[in-house]
């Protein structure tokens, strides 16, 4: 029993000294291995007298409990020690770049468009599309805008033959339209357009979405409530708006639309001319002369019409200072979108 | 359109707050673009003066020693303008003064003091360019300040007038519109006129009767030309106008003041005393005031004398006939020429003037007379010692200025979509001159005055009541229609799924114009090009056949501006074609430079053609396009013969891929390889519409890879040692990849040494060692028999 309690002692001394799981592992195995000090004091109970065996098997017992769980729980401590050094030596600057792939984007133009596409899909718009060389008839002649009518200056022309033009709107497409289908109709016609003018606020090329609804008993108010809505979904529901009359040969009444001006809440600045108001679209209701062109009753049918400028709401939306910054296609530029 | 407010004032019953008028014109359709004070900062010292007398400078004959009084005291000034004239008046602005921000000083002139300066309309910031010295008649006396007549808050507006609005390019015109907006009455200046009974020794000869309805001439003698009246001039100023002698300042005040554009000839000029308005032979010739001369056609509307033209009709005077410095005679010319001659006529010539410009938007008839009038009473004011004739008028009888149109209420309001209140309706039509001739229970008929050349159907009635009652007076409400079918969105989402993979794969869009120079536009495809007729640029005249040449100018744009890692892509429309155009929807692809950024990760390497060729492989997996070939036939001549592909669909070729020929790199000048690609979005999208995704299942039992390293031919495809293992339709063999291909150190020359990794699955069961060895076996067996190879 004294060797029990000498072995007990060595192992509390031995265990004091032992710094890493290594030499924890030698301890173990000293003690209680399957050669170790406490299984060789086993296999000594056919020495020990019967009557006392039970108690010296119940004590060596109790050693080797108690060296297995302090050796378990060294072995925690150790764990956690060594385990906190070798992190401390793989420690890394995190203050690296990380590996990053390149970055794409997707042209600010093409962005705002699918933006404002998005919002009138929601108010169940369809899309439709049409081409970019168009016949004069449906870019003029069937929109009210006969040969030599002085409307035609407002929209300087590509021609590429007496019957053909580069399209200067995509109103054309809602002519395509309303002659391929009855009412009622609700449509934007989103796409690139053409104008034979080059200065630091026109490009020759730019891009437009318009829109169209014709059904029974359709309003100016509608187009108001539907102007405002787009507007405010836009540009942030505290976009104010203003309707000016203002006349386009396809719609009557016609109006321009303006919003407030965000660079100066309406006080008046350089980007607004010190009007407070900032134009972002054109809009009307339906010319009866345009509906009678493709053959819909204007007795029967009223609709609206809108269109706006794609770069023109990027601009005021992104802050973009310049028309040209589109098509330099600067990567420094098409990376911030 | 200038107006000057202070002018306007004199047209009006009613004193008008300047913000509130300039915020309800653009509200109701006449944008206010800008608002300016033209004598804001105009010197206080700046004087009247009077020319006494001007002699040439002794040594120095481009300059004149002019002697000035200022009422109190003579003066000497030395000055360069060659119009100086004794007994006219003119602007002096003494020792001191600064104009444009310079000071004036006394001033030696070889031996001359010249004491101040007298001005320009270009030194008071009145006119962009001046020949010579601002001279005027005044009743004011020398020594006046200018600011007393030009005063300093005068306010001009700019106005933008919509094509439809001809009626409003004038002062009365804007009067008018004001007066419907404030119940204010138009005041017309005066226009009454003492006649000579004395027939006019003028005949007029009217031999087109619809280009021209409407022809009156007056004719004046004891004419004295001079520089008009200070009080004149200054309303051409404020309008934008420069006066240049007291009878055309007059044609030009009254065409302001009346809308009418209204012309004066010399009449000595005018042979036999005849005035024809007739159509332009072929090849007749015409030199105009602004010196350009036309070759005519039967087209073009003239005025002419017995032999020669003396204006293009409503257009401009030609040089002969017109006012000179000794006219003592004249005839004024008051017509009402037809907007579409008028038009035909100016864009034939691309000719404007401010004249031509209201008569395509159309004239009124009805206040011809009144013009006339108005420009002779101004005369007799101005010259009162002149005579006037009777006036002359041939008047086409079928013109017929009365219209009429029936206003029903409930269409206002259905179109408008509240009720709009009938009192206002008609309260708000009558203030604009539009009369109710009848009025029923729900409907009234009216007469629409000649002026308003745009109201031509009821919804122009209804705009009217729309843009008094004001446009932000409306409610907002959402139409109700109902809709079925969406289904021309498929486009949009294939164009946005398009989008979203590129740009996710790190690739930025970009957006060029549709128009490229005809030269480039042949280096990449033989396709007859579509062509403007009318470009901005030679650069910019040829309808792009390829996108190719659009990424090539972004890709230049960017090295030459340090921007040398290019990975761009854009979505754009090619076109191309003879009697029928074709338009298709193509996408091109342009990498250069490094595939990474620079910096401590990551290894560098240049983008070659099997990065492109990746892109485009996991393009059409993302799209569901199966089966694309990559060959080497008909690869053009702009491309790496040897590191290019062209892709086939079903046999058909829908675009192609690789490095730009150097010799295509030369030509635009760029030092580093372009690695390109070009594809018919049109036939991708066919492809992409027919095939949807659809669902394979797929084996769980465990997977067994082996690998075989073979030598082989260098020429030999590699594809074609895949589908030679794929030809043997094995239900075990999953995936055919290879993972190595090495030539070189060890490798016979003209070989190369390939790993092919095969993954064996059965879709029931755990396969055996043997079964996998069994076709393993076979399968090496064929690559070495067929591609003449050994293992390695």
């Amino acid at each position: 029993m004294d060797k029990i309690a000498s072995i007990r002692e060595d192992f509390i001394q031995d265990i004091k000294s032992v710094n890493n799981l290594r030499e924890l592992e030698a301890i173990r195995l000293k003690y209680i291995g399957s050669k170790g000090i406490v299984s060789q004091l086993l296999k000594e109970i056919s020495r020990v007298p019967i009557e006392e065996r039970k108690k010296f098997g119940a004590t060596v017992n109790e050693l080797k409990n108690f060296i297995e769980n302090t050796i378990s729980e060294k072995k925690e401590i150790l764990f956690e020690k060594e385990t906190d050094e070798r992190l401390r030596k793989e420690a890394i600057d995190i203050t690296l770049p990380g590996r990053r792939l390149p970055l794409g984007s997707i042209h600010p133009i093409t962005r705002t468009m699918e933006e404002i596409t998005d919002i009138f899909l929601r108010l169940g718009y369809g899309i439709e599309y049409g081409p970019d060389i168009e016949l004069d008839k449906y870019n003029f002649e069937l929109l009210n805008i006969p040969p030599l009518h002085p409307a035609r200056d407002m929209q300087a022309t590509f021609y590429i033959s007496d019957e053909l033009v580069l399209r200067t709107h995509t109103s054309p497409v809602q002519i395509r339209t309303m002659l391929k289908k009855a009412p009622p109709i609700k449509i934007i016609s989103p796409g690139t357009v053409y104008r034979c003018d080059s200065d630091a606020t026109h490009s020759p090329m730019f891009h437009q979405v318009e829109g169209l609804l014709v059904d029974r008993d359709v309003s100016f108010e509608d187009l108001r409530g539907t102007i405002d809505l787009f507007l405010k979904s836009f540009f942030g529901q505290n976009t104010k708006t203003r309707f000016r009359a203002s006349y386009f040969p396809f719609t009557e009444p016609s109006a321009e639309v303006d919003i407030e001006c965000q660079m100066c809440m309406g006080k008046g600045c350089n980007i607004c001319k010190n009007s407070g108001f900032l134009e972002v679209m054109g809009c009307g209701m339906v010319n009866p002369y345009v509906l009678k062109n493709v053959n819909i009753d204007p007795e029967e049918f009223t609709g609206f019409a809108f269109g706006m400028g794609v770069e023109r709401m990027a601009m005021l939306k992104y802050k973009i200072p310049d028309l040209r910054l589109f098509f330099d296609n600067d990567l420094r530029f098409l990376g911030q979108f | 359109m200038k107006i000057s407010l202070s002018y306007l004032r004199n047209f009006l019953s009613k004193e008008l707050n300047p913000t509130i008028l300039i915020n309800d014109l653009t509200l109701r359709g006449f944008e206010v673009e800008g608002v300016s004070y033209p004598y804001k900062n105009i010197d206080e010292k700046i004087l009247i003066v009077e020319i006494i007398s001007s002699q040439r400078h002794p040594s120095n004959p481009e300059l004149n020693i002019v002697n000035i009084t200022d009422g109190r005291q003579d003066i000497t000034v030395v000055c360069g303008a060659k119009n100086v004239r004794s007994g006219a008046k003119g602007v002096w602005a003494p020792p001191g003064t600064k104009i444009l921000g310079f000071e004036i000083k006394e001033k030696n002139f070889n031996g001359i003091k010249s004491f101040g300066m007298l001005l320009s309309l270009e030194e008071l910031n009145l006119e962009e360019k001046s020949e010579g010295i601002w001279l005027f008649s005044s009743k004011k006396p020398a020594g006046t300040p200018i600011i007393d007549i030009l005063e300093k808050d005068t306010a001009i507006i700019d106005l933008n007038i919509t094509p439809n609005r001809g009626d409003a390019l004038s002062y009365i015109g804007i009067a008018r519109e004001l007066a419907a907006y404030y119940n204010a009455k138009v005041i017309p200046p005066p226009a009454e006129v003492l006649h000579n009974d004395k027939d006019s020794p003028i005949s007029i000869e009217v031999e087109n009767q619809i280009a021209c309805p409407l022809y009156q001439g007056t004719f004046a003698e004891g004419i004295n030309i001079k520089e008009s009246d200070i009080l004149i001039q200054k309303v051409l100023i404020e309008s934008g106008l420069r006066p240049i002698n007291n009878i055309v300042d007059l044609s030009n005040l009254v065409m302001l003041e009346t809308g009418h554009p209204n012309h004066t000839f010399d009449f000595s000029y005018i042979k036999g005393g005849r005035i024809i308005v007739r159509n332009a032979r072929n090849g007749e010739r015409i030199r105009l005031l602004n010196g350009v001369e036309l070759s005519l056609t039967p087209q073009n509307l003239l005025i002419c004398d017995e032999s020669s033209p003396l204006a293009l009709a409503g257009i401009m005077g030609s040089e002969y006939g017109s006012i000179l410095k000794d006219t003592k005679y004249i005839l004024l010319e008051c017509a009402i020429f037809d907007p579409i001659t008028i038009r035909l006529s100016t864009s034939m010539f691309n000719l404007n003037s401010e004249s031509s410009y209201r008569f395509a938007r159309g004239v009124n008839p009805e206040t011809v007379d009144y013009a006339t009038k108005r420009f002779m009473y101004l005369l007799k004011q101005e010259l009162p010692e002149t005579t006037i004739f009777k006036t002359t008028t041939i008047k086409n009888p079928n013109i017929n200025t009365k219209k009429t149109l029936r206003l029903h209420y409930k269409k206002v309001d259905k179109i408008l979509g509240r009720k709009i209140d009938r009192n206002f309706v008609d309260q708000t039509l009558s203030n604009l001159g539009i009369k109710i001739v009848m009025q029923d229970s729900d409907s009234i008929l009216l007469e629409i005055p000649s002026h308003r050349y745009d109201i031509s159907l009821e919804e122009d009635i209804i705009e009217e009541v729309a843009r008094i009652y004001g446009y932000n007076n409306f409610g907002f409400t959402l139409p109700h229609t109902e809709i079925f079918e969406i289904n021309t969105n498929i486009r949009d989402r294939f164009s946005r799924l398009i989008l979203r993979f590129l740009s996710n794969l790190g690739l930025n869009e970009v957006i060029n114009y549709s128009f490229i120079s005809d030269e480039v536009n042949a280096l990449f495809s033989s396709k007859k090009p579509i062509i403007l007729k009318n470009p901005i640029a030679q650069n910019m005249a040829s309808m792009r056949k390829s996108l190719i040449p659009s990424l090539i100018h972004t890709a230049t744009l960017n090295i030459n501006r340090q921007n040398r890692d290019i990975r761009i892509f854009e979505k754009g429309k090619v076109f191309f074609g003879d009697q029928e155009i074709t338009e298709n929807e193509h996408l091109g692809i342009l990498l250069s430079g490094k595939t990474h950024e620079r910096i401590w990760a990551n290894v560098q390497r240049d983008y070659d053609f099997f990065d492109i060729k990746g892109i485009i492989e996991n393009l059409l997996k993302t799209l569901n396009i199966k089966d694309p070939d990559f060959t080497k036939n008909g690869i053009p001549e702009f491309m790496h013969s040897g590191k290019s592909a062209i892709l086939t669909i079903d046999g058909q070729t829908i675009g192609l891929l690789g490095e730009l020929h150097p010799r295509i790199l030369k030509k635009f000048d760029i030092k580093q390889n372009l690695i390109i690609a070009e594809m018919s979005l049109d036939a991708f999208f066919e492809s992409f519409i027919s095939s949807p995704p659809e669902f394979k299942n797929f084996s769980i039992s465990p997977a067994i890879d082996r690998d075989i390293a073979i030598v082989v031919p260098k020429d030999i495809p590699s594809i074609e040692m895949i589908r030679e293992i794929e030809n043997l339709k094995s239900s075990i063999v999953e995936k055919v990849s290879i993972f190595d291909i090495y030539e070189g150190s060890g490798i016979e020359e003209g070989k190369k040494s390939i790993g092919i990794s095969i993954r064996y699955r059965s879709n029931e069961y755990t396969l055996t060692d043997e079964e996998i060895e069994k076709i393993h076996t076979k399968i090496v067996d064929i690559l070495l028999k067929k591609f003449y190879g050994k293992l390695r």
